[in-house]
């Protein structure tokens, strides 16, 4: 909090005027002190905490003041008790409330706009950066990834033998487990179920300070050090879900077809890091997953650790690399440019939403601060016009204090009257952002809240800020004497002056906030909008699909496909279930699997491609189309010719100008060197995110091969359905189970919601974006519209002479409106300058437009300017309706 | 209620305050630690309210800063002392609340109700 420690001790610096001078001279060091050692305490208790502080800091200090000075001056006219003045005090800010009640209006709905926006993304940032972690224990808990030396964002797994160095060769760790996220399939005489586990090593759950509520937890005798231990945790949800009894230690349950003792339960409030885990395998028994702990290239785990008391998140990661370093020396061929990366937990689980919290929270408080200052503005304006108000009080008795004290009732009415209509504006957003946002577009376990700590904290801030806003003009103003501050409101060089430039600088930076945020929103618009009008290469009208793990006894690639067929012919037997097919993925959520491939042609360059391995009629049934040649068919076999289809990228960049067709690919060149023949080419399709450059290096390009040359274990099964078949999960999970009662049907999934989930995000950013581009919108306007509407206040007597004296209305309503649009036009100035200096930032977000769109630009600009002129209307308008009579009388 | 009006009636904060300085002299923040200890939290002072009841106390010559302004030591502040005054003043309204406890009304008051 380093650097914070400013602000707060300037803050105090000034509440400590409150006390005389000689008070503050003998104790003001010492209140200093106090007050450190008071918020050093504070920093820990969180938002609600230091907002708690800070108002009793300040209540504190004006009652003690306010003793002191009773203490002091035993003798002399006392002033009238606080408790006695405030009433009548809140009756006077009301009474002025009512008598200007447009200048009420325009103060509480620039104050309700900025508090709730901040109130919102408070909450928000709150909930996502404070109090949001899926399980308890996760501070000072890390995750290490195994990543490249040289670029430690490029995440690869760890093999499990560098995952043991990284263990025993390094001090820096209380503990270090490897551990990996994997789904099971579970087998009891009564269930058939695909659950989601991990696998686990020896510190795992002393490192996540888990407690067992049965038998024991895993640990190191479980380790694959010790020979394989058939042993499982399971989680209280799937105990009482699978037993419905208690006493199930000691019981067998079959995992992916390998029987495993159950020896503990832990609680249901004990979560995975993969979350949702229900079961936990030691890491001796990789055998369940197909994997190992011996090959130093295998890379499948991920870990967890944590630090020593004492020990630096530097210290600790110079240490990792160290090892990474003699690892690289020993075994180059697997080791070479590795690393072991940490990275804290919790900034893991907020990996993508803790940059749109920032920028949100960053959004919020400018919102607040434009509110404020809007506001401030305002005040400042008015202030002038009751500086002969202020001076007659003064003149008649009033002490200087009691101008004050009523000057920041009334702020205080209106930051109280704001802040109740903000929170119901917060909670209404809030309510509908939820609602509206997509799935997924935040972490499950982050739930904005509104919070009242927030609420106090933000109603202080505003308070401090229209405070002194109206205080410093107000007290100023009772400084003159009154002689003076009447003649100059009667003056008419006074008021023939334009608008004060503090007020038209707030009213151009609001403009120019306004701009960026338009812009933004408008850019985000276009990319949504790019991204939905990307051609797919497929047709995701009403198909689904679904995955089921082939069962183990299914060993070579004509058995595999034999099973998958005959679930495919069930499948397509279900009521509604216009078609059906298989393959090893599907579009939009392709698998990973990539291999490499040289052409026969040109054995030297190696290409890296992503498998896809499908049935005969997949291309036909998921609407990919066949450029060029043939798809496959019933012909390609497991004893036929090996056979592939291309993708157009593939054909087009390694194969330009030439007939792919009949020419002849190597797969897995140097390992087992399978000549394949091209038979066709496929049209582009979208199998990962829709915004790569298909043709481009960038992306590996897809190959197909026949499902029953080179099968999987796991089946990805594409269904078209009637619209509307909500039922069909369950009629396909039954039809499933009577086929094969061994292979539950799992990850259901709509290749509609799959596309929806591609644009999630810059939904989501859309959004926000404008949320705030709205309020800004209409800040901006209230800006304008009170700069305005006081300026035509202040000049009414000169527009009445000139009026008086023959000048056309047209003529000073012309005037009003050029200067609203100078106004805006230096807002908008600032703006696009600004807008084109962030231009490098936003354009990684935008797809399918430039960050310098013109379209946009000119919309945003129309937008402004009709905005602009709409506030700058109604001033105008009423500028040449002042009777020059009413208007010279006045004063 | 000044405090010079009822000299014999010491405010609860005056009260605590000067029972931190019986057994020796502390500096301000210590003064508010003790009494928060001494209480377990009931009260807690805050800046002002314990430099402006400072002030007071000094004023009626019941405590004193120990030292010159120039030992002040600059991270912690000055230290006070109870002079023989406030011990005087502590006494008597100890006694007095000992004897208003050990009435019997007071008896009947805290007695267990079975």
């Amino acid at each position: 909090m380093n650097h914070s420690t400013g602000l707060p001790e300037f803050l105090f610096g000034l509440l400590l005027r409150l006390y005389p001078k000689r008070f503050r001279q003998r104790y003001g060091q010492e209140l200093l002190i106090f007050f450190r050692a008071e918020s050093r305490r504070a920093t820990n208790r969180g938002l609600l905490g230091r907002s708690k502080f800070w108002l009793r800091t300040i209540s504190d200090t004006f009652v003690a003041a306010r003793r002191y000075r009773r203490m002091s001056i035993p003798t002399g006219p006392r002033s009238p008790m606080l408790m006695q003045t405030l009433p009548r005090h809140f009756q006077l800010a009301l009474r002025a409330m009512r008598r200007q009640p447009s200048f009420a209006f325009l103060v509480v709905l620039s104050l309700s706009i900025g508090m709730s926006a901040a109130l919102i993304v408070f909450s928000l940032a709150e909930a996502a950066l404070v109090e949001a972690m899926p399980f308890e224990e996760g501070d000072g808990l890390f995750f290490i990834d195994g990543t490249l030396a040289d670029d430690r964002s490029d995440v690869r797994a760890g093999s499990y033998p560098e995952i043991a160095r990284w263990r025993d060769d390094t001090s820096a760790f209380e503990g270090l487990a490897a551990m990996s996220g994997i789904a099971l399939n579970l087998v009891t005489p009564d269930l058939v179920e695909r659950i989601q586990a991990e696998i686990v090593g020896a510190d795992y759950f002393a490192l996540r300070r888990a407690r067992q509520i049965a038998g024991r937890l895993l640990g190191d005798e479980d380790g694959p050090e010790r020979g394989e231990s058939a042993v499982v945790v399971i989680g209280e949800t799937l105990c009482e879900r699978v037993f419905d009894r208690s006493d199930v230690l000691g019981t067998q349950i079959t995992l992916n077809e390998i029987p495993l003792t159950v020896v503990g339960i832990v609680p249901e409030s004990f979560v995975g890091l993969a979350l949702g885990a229900e079961a936990w395998v030691p890491m001796s028994m990789t055998r369940v997953v197909g994997r190992d702990t011996e090959r130093r290239g295998s890379r499948w785990l991920t870990s967890i650790a944590r630090l020593n008391d004492n020990t630096s998140v530097e210290a600790a990661q110079a240490e990792l690399d160290g090892v990474a370093l003699d690892l690289a020396t020993e075994w180059p061929q697997t080791n070479d440019n590795r690393t072991g990366t940490l990275q804290p937990a919790r900034e893991a689980y907020l990996d993508t939403a803790e940059d749109l919290i920032l920028l949100l929270l960053g959004a919020g408080v400018l919102l607040l601060c434009i509110a404020s200052a809007n506001v401030a503005g305002l005040l400042l304006l008015r202030a002038e016009t009751q500086t002969a108000e202020h001076a007659l009080c003064l003149a008649l008795g009033e002490r200087r204090a009691g101008i004050g004290l009523r000057v920041i009732t009334e702020c205080f009415t209106f930051a109280v009257v704001a802040a109740v209509i903000s929170w119901g504006l917060a909670q209404a957003t809030l309510q509908w952002a939820m609602s509206s946002l997509p799935a997924n577009a935040l972490p499950s376990f982050v739930t904005p809240r509104l919070d009242a700590g927030s609420l106090l904290f933000m109603l202080a801030a505003v308070l401090l800020a229209t405070g002194v806003a109206a205080l410093i003009p107000a007290l100023w103003s009772s400084r003159g004497d009154l002689t003076s501050a009447l003649r100059g409101s009667r003056a008419l060089g006074a008021s023939s002056g334009g608008t004060r430039s503090p007020q038209r600088m707030f009213v151009v930076a609001q403009i120019a906030t306004t701009l960026v945020l338009l812009v933004a929103t408008g850019l985000m618009g276009r990319t949504v909008i790019s991204k939905l009008n990307v051609p797919t290469g497929f047709d995701p009208t009403d198909l689904y699909a679904f995955r089921v793990r082939v069962p183990a006894d299914h060993e070579d690639s004509a058995a595999r496909d034999a099973f998958a067929a005959s679930v495919r012919d069930q499948v397509a037997g279900i009521p509604g279930v216009l078609e059906t097919t298989y393959g090893s993925d599907v579009p939009l959520r392709g698998g990973s699997s990539a291999g490499l491939v040289v052409l026969a042609e040109a054995p030297d360059q190696t290409i890296r491609y992503y498998r896809h391995r499908v049935s005969p009629d997949y291309f036909a049934r998921t609407g990919i189309q066949i450029l060029n040649g043939r798809g496959f068919d019933a012909t390609d076999t497991a004893d036929s010719m090996a056979v592939v289809v291309v993708s157009e990228g593939f054909a087009s960049r390694f194969m330009p100008g030439q007939n792919p067709v009949g020419q002849t690919l190597v797969r897995a060149p140097g390992f087992g060197d399978i000549p394949t023949t091209i038979i066709g080419v496929a049209a582009s399709t979208r199998w990962r995110d829709l915004t790569a450059d298909l043709t481009a290096d960038g992306d590996d390009p897809d190959l197909y091969f026949p499902f029953a040359q080179f099968s999987t274990r796991v089946v990805e099964f594409v269904v078209r359905a009637e619209t509307g078949a909500t039922e069909l999960p369950d009629a396909i999970r039954q039809a499933v189970r009577t086929l094969a009662p061994d292979a539950p049907a799992y990850q259901f999934t709509s290749l509609n919601e799959q596309l929806d989930q591609q644009t999630a995000g810059d939904r989501l950013t859309l959004v926000v974006l404008a949320t705030f581009a709205v309020r800004s919108l209409l800040l901006a306007g209230v800006g304008v519209y009170g700069t305005l509407a006081q300026a035509v206040r202040r000049r009414r007597r000169e527009i009445a002479i000139r009026m008086a004296v023959g000048a056309a209305g047209s003529v000073v309503r012309r005037g009003i409106l050029s200067e609203g649009m100078r106004l805006t036009g230096a807002g908008a100035v600032f703006g696009l300058v600004t807008s084109l200096a962030l231009t490098r930032l936003v354009s990684g977000l935008l797809f399918g437009v430039t960050a310098l769109d013109p379209g946009t630009y000119i919309v945003v600009l129309a937008a402004l300017a009709t905005l602009a002129l709409l506030a700058t209307w109604v001033p105008a308008a009423r500028a040449t309706r002042v009777d020059p009579q009413a208007a010279l009388r006045s004063d | 209620m000044s405090p010079a009006a009822s000299p014999d009636a010491l405010s609860p904060t005056t009260l605590q305050i000067l029972l931190s300085l019986v057994r020796e002299p502390r500096h301000g923040y210590g003064i508010k630690l003790d009494i928060e200890e001494r209480t377990e939290g009931a009260m807690s002072l805050g800046s002002g309210t314990l430099y402006q009841a400072l002030a007071r106390l000094e004023q009626q010559a019941m405590i004193a800063t120990q030292g010159t302004d120039a030992e002040t030591d600059a991270r912690r502040g000055r230290l006070y002392a109870l002079l023989p005054a406030g011990r005087t003043a502590v006494q008597r309204q100890l006694s007095s609340m000992q004897r208003t406890v050990s009435s019997d009304a007071a008896r009947l008051a805290l007695a267990d109700p079975e």
